[in-house]
């Protein structure tokens, strides 16, 4: 049986410039050396240039000159739904992008792409559909209730590990908010690398808030897999954001900056800057506010997280932090920077693929051990978490550290 | 006459070549109305800010026109596609010439300097210039898909098409001149035809029947008529489509100033 008139995917999603990068494309082969799932699962229809030929056929045998003189090519029901398991097989992490010849703009394409095939009714894949659902409906993946969200700030004050009480943004305005996301605000192991910022923030003398239980999900995920209610449930937080007169917004989760920086102004102009934590504490240290007295003797490599690298361009605002620790050596992996290895937690893969996200962060781990290195770290907690998956898969001794700890280490002592 | 000799050594069916290229031509034409009426029921936004005039133009002369962003992949993956670039560019100039010559007056001086004059030889020289660049790049481009090892290209019949479509018609028009160089008493302006007057010492002295001429002319028209149609349709169209994704890129790119270190 053939597609049905009502999974027509819709072009609107798309942009002209998107669909002329499907013709652009001359499957030179170039993303395939560098793809880091095709590296790990070697089908041949999930090499970039290969996704993009499959589906420009199948658009174009809706949408096209064929499709309107001889009914368009028929495509199996079969292979229609390979060519959207493809489509979600993938972390969106642009690096085909910086090494196609035709610069078109993957991450953007992919993402554009699943929405239309999310309108068609097409996608997302059950698990990630499921995710969605979550994610909707508890405002956060975890299925916690909202009213837990600011909890960690008096547990932090109990066990220790916060150094100060954070003013309720809402309630004692602020100029600059800390704005944790899911991750931070639910995962316990996580949740320390917020209380590492927030601590070095008060150090260095920020005057800043949280949103507690009024901080929603920043619904980036929605986005990466293509889910239509984005734009909608984006500008609830954007109006909420704007609404609370802070000039600065700061994040320590990847995916939220790249989301709330990258994705909102797009959507709905934003009445703040916004700054990544390792951006922010970079910042901090550069202007004397925060001193990294005690040595962390460490040999250490940096892994880039794709939403700050390749997504935004932060890649030397980690390393000048790194450098700034003393005792600290950084040994750099062979792929870095721009052609960063992706550790595979992204684009909504791990929810649909876990075992291709940790064969490919296996990956990333055992470059990490080429260096010799005893430590990967990285400014991204989501990263983080999907590089211990990767360790354990590859059984690697290397400890993997998030960057925050070792600044903690270098300006408390502890 | 021409330095060359004369044209008519065997007889070339003009009407057919008419007939063949306006059916290639019109078939050309629907097929990229049809790829610009694809792109344009895209509906999101192309550019997020206003277009950058000065990054697009840099952007143009470095990975169009020098085509740096190959130089980044290596050497040899630059030299392969510039020739076929360059070369492409080249043959497709001087056809326009030679369509020019049909339509011009014959006492121009635009006729003349091609047809008796010294634009003739350059004419020459440079046709089999940019026939020579195109078989190289296209012969190398297709022994690197098929050469062997783990980082070999997936490689599709529709890759192996086109590259043998740009083979074949740089060979057949060759192989034609040649052909007609050895039939015509040698002369020193045969030199400026360097790659056909090499083939044609090849065949020298060998009597190819003028009907066989004919047929291959025929062929070479026909398969011109074929490639022209086959573009928009096939994964030719990135001739026009990448170097448009390629100039909006760099004005979108310029926002976040990391892919081209020239622009910063």
């Amino acid at each position: 049986m053939g597609i049905s008139a009502k999974n027509k995917i819709p072009l609107s999603c798309l942009s002209p410039r998107q669909l002329i990068e499907l013709d652009a494309c001359s499957r030179c082969g170039e993303c395939m050396k560098w793809c880091p799932i095709y590296a790990v699962d070697r089908s041949e229809d999930l090499i970039p240039g290969n996704r993009i030929a499959a589906l420009k056929k199948l658009l174009k045998s809706q949408h096209g000159l064929r499709a309107r003189l001889f009914a368009g090519d028929r495509f199996s029901k079969e292979q229609v739904d390979r060519l959207i398991e493809v489509l979600y097989e993938c972390t969106a992490c642009g690096q085909c992008h910086f090494v196609c010849p035709a610069r078109i703009d993957t991450a953007e394409l992919w993402e554009a792409l699943r929405e239309a095939v999310v309108e068609a009714g097409l996608g997302p894949l059950p698990n990630q559909a499921e995710y969605l659902r979550v994610l909707k409906k508890y405002e956060n993946p975890f299925k916690e209730p909202q009213e837990n969200r600011g909890l960690w700030v008096p547990r932090g004050l109990e066990q220790g590990t916060l150094y100060q009480d954070l003013p309720l943004i809402t309630q004692s305005p602020q100029p600059v908010l800390f704005y944790l996301g899911c991750t931070a605000s639910y995962n316990p192991e996580i949740n320390l690398v917020a209380q590492w910022v927030a601590n070095l923030m008060h150090k260095a003398g920020v005057k800043f808030g949280v949103l507690g239980n009024q901080e929603n999900c920043c619904r980036g995920k929605l986005r990466r897999m293509g889910d239509g209610d984005f734009a909608a449930k984006a500008i609830e937080n954007i109006d909420l954001l704007n609404s609370l007169g802070i000039n600065t917004l700061v994040t320590n989760c990847a995916g939220c900056y790249k989301t709330i920086f990258q994705d909102y102004p797009r959507i709905k102009e934003i009445n703040f800057k916004v700054y990544h934590a390792i951006e922010y504490i970079d910042m901090l240290i550069r202007e004397g506010k925060l001193q990294l007295v005690n040595p962390v003797p460490v040999q250490l490599t940096y892994h880039d997280p794709c939403h700050l690298g390749r997504h935004n361009g932060i890649y030397d605002a980690p390393r000048r932090v790194l450098q700034a620790v003393p005792g600290v050596e950084l040994v750099e992996m062979e792929r870095i920077r721009q052609n960063s290895r992706c550790c595979g937690m992204g684009g909504g893969l791990k929810m649909g693929f876990p075992e291709i996200q940790a064969l490919a962060a296996a990956e990333r781990i055992k470059e990490a051990e080429r260096t010799g290195a005893a430590a990967i770290v990285t400014p991204c907690p989501t990263c983080f978490l999907g590089l211990q998956t990767g360790a354990a898969k590859a059984e690697s001794d290397i400890r993997v550290k998030h960057l925050m700890e070792l600044v903690n280490l270098s300006v408390f002592g502890q | 006459m021409s330095p060359f000799g004369t044209d008519l050594i065997y007889y070339k069916p003009w009407l057919f070549f008419i007939i063949i290229q306006t059916i290639g031509l019109t078939i050309f034409i629907m097929g990229m109305a049809d790829n610009l009426n694809f792109y344009y029921r895209g509906k999101a936004r192309s550019f997020r800010n206003n277009p950058s005039l000065g990054a697009m133009i840099k952007v143009f002369f470095n990975e169009i026109l020098l085509q740096r962003q190959f130089f980044a992949r290596g050497f040899f993956r630059w030299l392969n596609h510039i020739l076929i670039f360059w070369g492409f560019l080249g043959l497709l100039s001087l056809s326009a010439i030679g369509v020019l010559l049909k339509i011009v007056p014959g006492d121009s001086a635009f006729f003349e300097f091609f047809t008796v004059g010294s634009g003739y030889l350059y004419y020459k020289f440079a046709g089999d210039l940019a026939g020579l660049m195109v078989l190289a790049g296209a012969a190398a481009a297709l022994i690197g898909r098929f050469t062997t090892g783990p980082d070999s290209i997936d490689t599709r019949l529709t890759d192996t098409a086109a590259l043998g479509f740009l083979l074949l018609l740089v060979l057949t028009g060759f192989l034609l001149e040649a052909l007609r160089l050895a039939a015509t008493p040698w002369a020193p302006a045969f030199e400026y035809s360097f790659v056909a007057d090499f083939m044609a010492g090849l065949v020298a002295g060998r009597q190819v029947p003028g009907s066989l001429m004919t047929a291959l002319w025929t062929f070479h028209a026909t398969l011109t008529a074929a490639f022209v149609a086959y573009i928009p349709f096939s994964k030719m169209v990135h001739i026009f489509a990448a170097p448009a994704e390629i100039v909006i890129n760099a004005s979108e790119e310029e926002l976040r100033g990391d892919l081209y270190g020239y622009l910063r």
